[in-house]
């Protein structure tokens, strides 16, 4: 017999989950597991181990709740927490002295991006764009992926990667320079010709 | 703050507008960036340039699978429950430490027990020692422990002592040993799944619903009548005005003097609730008194400590003694909730649009549990899964 639960905010949310409301944890769960699962697969490509660390932060985020402090943005919250999750795990399971901390590869390009591209032109322009993505530092794909597919603001990008705002802005300014001058203008004719018809 | 640079594609590339634009395009975007083309034709393939470039940067990524999803959720769930489990069984071994410890030292307990007037038991306590099982288990006074699988199980004490129990075709009966003094504390535990009829020594009668603990005793002895629950129960008392009847849960403690009324006070649930049929009582949450009358409804909320009291239809909170499940405008989480404990169910689902449904109408509870979605299925736009243990439930997309 619960009266009907409602979600108003990200506080209010959160603060019915530290107060133990089950509901709640399930909301939380089900609005951000996706996005987590997709964030936590750039730090490696073991699978299993990005769902052990999201099952290892619910449970833990349950077990500790009467602990934590109120937020008003989960998932940041929450992508936080998971990155250290995953990066200790990491370190755990890496030989210690070749593990830098902080210099963890980002893989922006994932094993799952094995569809055909069937369009020449296209090929081409993917493999390009791979390879300027793969010249970037690890922290400027990370910091591009936070911002433009993750779509996190700048406060929250610096929060999730300690740095500051304006390195934060320099960190995804720099890397979308980066790219842009490697990305050649000719397949950008190309696909504006293909456009035309 | 916006860096600024001589080279025009910069700008589209660092315009926050342009880049959700190109990520997630609406209608409003759509048509300003289309105008902005057409009054800009010579930067059309800068444009057009830093499109593909932003394009290009959102990749397909790996992702989960609903019934990953789902494995997930259940594993999370499963590693809660089994610290819990280690915890009761911490409990339970302190427990027993303890009453080694009381042995020890008996001579000055009893004589404590009989200075005090007052017995103040501790439930909550109590209540954590009652094994975890699946099974309905009865624990006598004496530690002795009865354990029945059936779904249904009746057990009836009597003035003069008797225990009797029907559970299926099987019933048996044995006579307790009274003590003269003290209160002999029975404990009952109904897990999920399972229901139980129990008649109390005064013929007060008790429906336990799935999930929840009673604590009472074999023998109302003193001036009062007091039991403990935790969950969901219904109760006809027996009327004795000399003898009021109370019934303790963690949040709020009922007096009654001879009624009908359901009271639910599941640990996990964020409420508690009282419902009156028939007769008065008087509900107290720990500082104030509230009296019911029939078809009020007494909410108990556990965050705020916020008490409400408000006129209701009493049948959908009581139906379930009966075996059906009537629904008058009920979420769909909250309804589900119901149903995983009483077939003792995981159910599942991760859309969040699910949430803000809500049902009316009439479930029977005899039947399976799949017929009991089929119905669901059938009212609301919902589709049901079966995997492994677990129903995961997802909406029907409009085709």
């Amino acid at each position: 017999m619960v009266k009907e639960y409602q979600i108003n905010s990200d506080t209010q949310l959160w603060n019915d989950f530290i107060k133990g409301n089950q509901d709640a944890f399930q909301v939380i769960y089900s609005n951000h597991v996706h996005s987590l699962y997709k964030f936590g697969c750039h730090f490696t490509s073991d699978e299993e181990l990005v769902k052990d660390c999201i099952h290892d932060l619910f449970v833990d985020l349950a077990k500790y709740r009467f602990g934590l402090g109120t937020t008003n943005n989960i998932k940041l919250y929450l992508f936080k927490s998971l990155k250290r999750k995953i990066i200790k795990s990491l370190e755990r399971k890496s030989n210690f002295e070749s593990f830098d901390k902080e210099n963890i590869p980002f893989i922006y390009i994932n094993s799952a991006e094995e569809e055909l591209v069937e369009e020449e032109s296209e090929k081409s322009r993917y493999i390009q764009l791979n390879s300027a993505i793969e010249a970037l530092s690890p922290r400027q794909k990370e910091a591009i992926y936070l911002k433009i597919v993750s779509g996190l603001s700048y406060e929250e990008l610096a929060r999730v990667m300690h740095v500051n705002y304006q390195s934060a802005r320099n960190l995804v300014f720099r890397g979308l320079e980066k790219l842009r001058e490697t990305f050649p203008r000719t397949t950008v004719l190309f696909f504006l010709y293909r456009n035309r018809h | 703050m916006q860096p600024k640079t001589n080279k025009p594609t910069t700008d589209f590339i660092h315009n926050p507008d342009f880049v959700n634009w190109v990520i997630s395009p609406s209608e409003e975007s759509e048509k300003y960036w289309q105008s902005w083309i057409i009054n800009n034709p010579l930067r059309k393939s800068e444009l057009m340039e830093g499109r593909t470039l932003i394009e290009g940067l959102v990749r397909k990524e790996k992702t989960l699978s609903e019934s990953e999803v789902l494995s997930l959720w259940n594993k999370i769930e499963d590693t809660r429950s089994h610290k819990k489990l280690r915890f009761i069984k911490i409990r339970r071994w302190s427990a027993a430490a303890s009453i080694l410890i009381l042995l020890g030292v008996s001579g000055w307990l009893v004589l404590k027990l009989n200075t005090s007037k007052q017995k103040i038991i501790n439930y909550q306590t109590l209540a954590s020692n009652v094994p975890a099982s699946n099974n309905i288990e009865l624990v006598l006074a004496d530690h002795s422990q009865k354990t029945f699988t059936n779904k249904q199980v009746e057990i009836k004490y009597d003035h003069s002592g008797k225990l009797e129990t029907k559970a299926g075709e099987e019933t048996q009966s044995e006579d307790l040993q009274q003590s003269t003094e003290g209160l002999q504390m029975n404990q009952l535990f109904v897990p999920r799944g399972k229901r139980c009829n129990l008649v109390l020594a005064d013929g007060t009668k008790l429906w336990l619903n799935s999930g929840t603990k009673a604590i009472y005793p074999v023998a109302f002895s003193g001036k009062t009548r007091e039991i403990y629950i935790e969950g969901e129960c219904y109760l006809e008392v027996a009327h004795d005005a000399l003898k009021p009847f109370y019934v303790v849960t963690d949040q709020v403690k009922v007096k009654v003097l001879g009624t009908k009324f359901d009271i639910s006070a599941y640990k996990d649930d964020c409420i508690a609730a009282v419902v009156l049929v028939e007769g008065s009582i008087e509900a107290n949450d720990g500082s104030e008194n509230f009296l019911l009358k029939p078809n009020d409804l007494l909410f108990y909320q556990k965050q705020t400590h916020k008490v409400t009291v408000e006129k209701t239809n009493v049948l959908p909170f009581i139906s379930w003694k009966d075996g059906w499940m009537l629904c008058e405008k009920e979420p769909i989480h909250v309804l589900t909730r119901k149903i995983s404990r009483y077939y003792d169910l995981k159910i599942n689902f991760t859309d969040p649009r699910i949430n803000n449904m809500t049902l009316t109408g009439k479930l029977d509870l005899k039947n399976n549990y799949e017929d009991v979605f089929k119905i669901i299925c059938a009212t609301a736009p919902l589709k049901y899964e079966i995997i492994g243990d677990s129903i995961f439930l997802t909406v029907k997309e409009k085709k």
